[in-house]
């Protein structure tokens, strides 16, 4: 059964539509990632899902229940986007609020809190006043109280937003830890490389629909673009390469090569074999997440 | 578990205002300026006395005298020996002095006391708890002066709280001004400070402290924090509107509770229908925190919310003073035909209400106001209350406090409906609205 699942899923503000029937699937255990321009519709998703904005149409379900009951959310841990947190609060008071409403016992906050804390490396901060916290410390309450609850499935929205490079590191560290232990993650982040690196699925909205969906290999493979280099002063013979049907291109040192359709590499690397080249350099060209990205959500 | 932990959240923002802090130190402050009253018994040659400097004062101005037309008291002294005053059997002069027999004369056709019967009616008006009065004149050789003696055996007072008292404020200020009975001061106290003063000062500050939670708990950025949690959100509302109503009644309940201590401890008078004010006082500003709480989550804006709440108030207090006029009038119009026309049916008293109002208006007002919350006559109920509390069924009907009032059950029921009513659209409009 799947942790979350969305079908045909729309929401429109007015006559302004912000999702235009989004099909999404994660498995329990995965960390997906769900990438955007700002007004893409992601935050939008992820609000229906945890029943803070309603849908207009489709479907939406939450470890098998309809999103947005309230005893659905006893199992999900969320950091928005943009919080504000009680400025009256203190990191502690904070997180017994949020875990007692999560029904967490006052015998296990007690024992949780301080943990957690230090878990987001803001031990420090237990007696503090959330109003003279920086936006960096907000954003670690802000995941503390996420997971105080020990939820199955975490919505973080921007995680590592006002974060410094470290800490970038250690909350990723944190997510790979939680999917260790077998828990979901539903991450909205601009930061692609940081996406890239921490998230087995990656699904890219544009303007409300769907435009890619698969996992972080899948989306940034170049099917069909090989780079291939010979040995130092040995040319490359592009001429009967050509006669094979295949498109070439200089690209520095090296040549990228096309197949024709249906056509593996193998016909160049035996020419080139047969020919008494010294093949250096063979592989299939990817391209980063931010390539994937702008070409399909920047619009290129 | 829920609800303890959205109460204590909203503890730690009505706290974190200082606003909360600075009303427990004004009550306590009232507390003990109200503990700061003493209350003195007058005696009789005191009181008299008191009357009679007023009375000076007058003649000095009507004639131009300067004084020298002037009634005093001579002779005063208890007759039986007794301790307390209301126990004492008094005898006195009282003596007119005035330059001569034509001022005396003229002094005499006044209602000033310088005969024995303008006396007798002072005493009979004024000091009608003295029994067995009897009054004479005193034949008096200077045809300027008069002199009446008055004695008295026994009073109506079998108490001291009947017994008339001086109040001194702050420990040591006198305030003759104020002088009365011990019942009617502490009435006074009850009702002008306390149900008046004091209650606006709570509804008032209750308003302003409260008006802030709903809308702060809309804030982009917090609201999803609160409702992503696993808590319905009428549920979220209803328990933010208790916290607020347990705010004004932990407030009322200290002030109410330390008057009521402090006013025992200094009177003796302990009245449990004063307590009634306690939920009294709640429930009114529950229909104003229910106005407060709609706005609040209409607009999401505290200051909207204050000044519904405000204007809500004044409207309620309006209609509920002009429809207690309209009450109190057509009560006195159907006593009136009832002793003109015994058994007659009533007539058409014409286009103008006796409050000089045309009949349509005084008719639509009327069913405003009894359609509306019944803010008015909660306040009223609450003076009622203390007054039963503490005066005398004879205190009351001189006081006019018997007037027959719309039921307790009518009251309540029909704000209640109103409570559940603006709750009702908050928490529908809280369920649909996005974000």
């Amino acid at each position: 059964m799947p942790v979350i699942e969305t079908r045909e899923l729309r929401k429109n503000y007015g006559r302004m539509p912000a999702l235009k029937g989004v099909s999404v699937t994660v498995e329990k255990g995965q960390i997906y990632g769900l990438l955007g321009q700002n007004g893409a519709g992601k935050t939008t998703l992820v609000k229906i899902l945890l029943g803070i904005v309603h849908k207009s149409e489709g479907a939406a379900q939450l470890l098998g229940e309809p999103a947005g009951r309230p005893t659905v959310r006893r199992h999900v841990g969320y950091l928005p986007e943009d919080h504000q947190f009680p400025g009256y609060h203190t990191g502690y008071s904070l997180l017994d609020f949020s875990a007692s409403m999560y029904g967490v016992p006052r015998a296990e906050r007690r024992r949780l809190i301080p943990e957690t804390l230090e878990l987001v490396r803001i031990g420090h901060t237990s007696n503090k006043k959330i109003k003279g916290f920086s936006k960096g410390m907000k954003q670690r309450l802000g995941i503390a109280q996420a997971l105080l609850h020990d939820p199955d499935v975490i919505f973080l929205d921007e995680p590592t937003d006002g974060v410094d490079p470290v800490g970038r590191r250690e909350i990723r560290e944190l997510m790979a830890r939680l999917k260790d232990k077998g828990k979901t993650i539903f991450l909205n982040s601009h930061l692609l490389g940081e996406v890239e690196l921490i998230c087995d699925r990656v699904a890219i909205l544009r303007a409300g629909e769907l435009v890619r969906e698969g996992t972080v290999a899948d989306l940034t493979q170049q099917k069909g673009l090989f780079e291939l280099r010979l040995a130092p002063g040995q040319a490359f013979p592009d001429s009967e390469v050509r006669k094979l049907g295949f498109d070439v291109q200089q690209a520095g040192d090296g040549w990228n090569v096309i197949p024709p359709a249906g056509t593996t590499i193998d016909p160049v690397v035996q020419l080139l074999a047969g020919a008494g080249k010294n093949l250096r350099h063979l592989v299939e060209k990817k391209s980063s997440l931010e390539d994937v990205f702008m070409a399909v959500a920047g619009g290129n | 578990m829920k609800f303890l932990s959205i109460l204590k959240d909203s503890y730690r923002e009505a706290v974190d205002g200082k606003i909360f802090q600075a009303m427990i130190v004004l009550a306590v402050l009232f507390i003990l300026f109200i503990a700061s009253i003493s209350y003195r018994p007058v005696t009789l040659d005191e009181e008299i006395g008191r009357r009679f400097r007023i009375v000076n004062r007058m003649l000095s101005f009507g004639q131009g005298n300067k004084g020298a037309t002037k009634i005093e008291v001579e002779n005063f002294r208890i007759a039986n020996g007794a301790t307390e005053p209301w126990n004492s059997d008094y005898e006195l002069d009282i003596v007119t002095t005035t330059p001569d027999e034509a001022t005396l004369t003229e002094i005499r056709k006044s209602p000033f006391p310088a005969t024995a019967s303008s006396v007798r009616r002072m005493f009979e008006d004024e000091f009608f708890y003295l029994t067995n009065l009897t009054v004479e004149e005193v034949p008096q050789a200077d045809p300027g002066h008069a002199r009446i003696r008055v004695n008295t055996r026994g009073t109506t007072v079998t108490e001291a709280t009947a017994w008339p008292h001086e109040p001194t404020l702050l420990f040591g200020v006198p305030a003759p001004i104020f002088n009365g009975t011990l019942r009617s001061l502490v009435y006074r106290v009850e009702q002008n400070l306390v149900n008046t003063l004091g209650g606006i000062a709570v509804l008032l500050v209750g308003v302003i402290i409260t008006a802030g939670f709903v809308p702060n708990l809309m804030r982009k950025g917090t609201l999803d924090l609160y409702i992503v949690k696993p808590i319905g959100r009428t549920e979220l509302l209803i328990y933010k509107y208790i916290g607020g109503l347990l705010f004004v009644f932990l407030l009322t309940l200290i002030t109410v509770l330390g008057v009521w201590v402090v006013i025992g401890l200094r009177t003796g008078i302990w009245t449990p229908e004063f307590l009634l004010l306690i939920p009294i006082l709640t429930f009114y500003f529950a229909i104003l925190y229910a106005v407060s709480v709609l706005f609040g989550t209409l607009t999401r804006s505290a200051l909207v919310a204050i000044l519904a709440a405000l204007i809500a108030w004044g409207t309620l207090s309006l209609v509920g003073y002009l429809n207690d006029q309209i009450r109190t009038v057509r009560q006195a119009e159907e006593q009136v035909r009832k002793m003109l026309q015994p058994g007659g049916e009533p007539t058409d008293a014409g286009e103008e209400s006796a409050l000089g109002l045309p009949r349509w208006v005084e008719s639509t007002l009327y069913t405003v106001g009894r359609v509306l919350p019944r803010g008015w006559d909660l306040d009223t109920q609450a003076s009622r209350t203390i007054a039963r509390g503490v005066l005398t069924e004879q205190e009351i009907e001189k006081r006019k406090l018997n007037e027959v009032l719309p039921s307790w059950g009518e009251t309540i029921g029909i704000s209640l409906a109103w409570i559940a009513l603006l709750l009702g659209l908050a928490c529908w409009r809280f369920e649909t609205r996005d974000g």
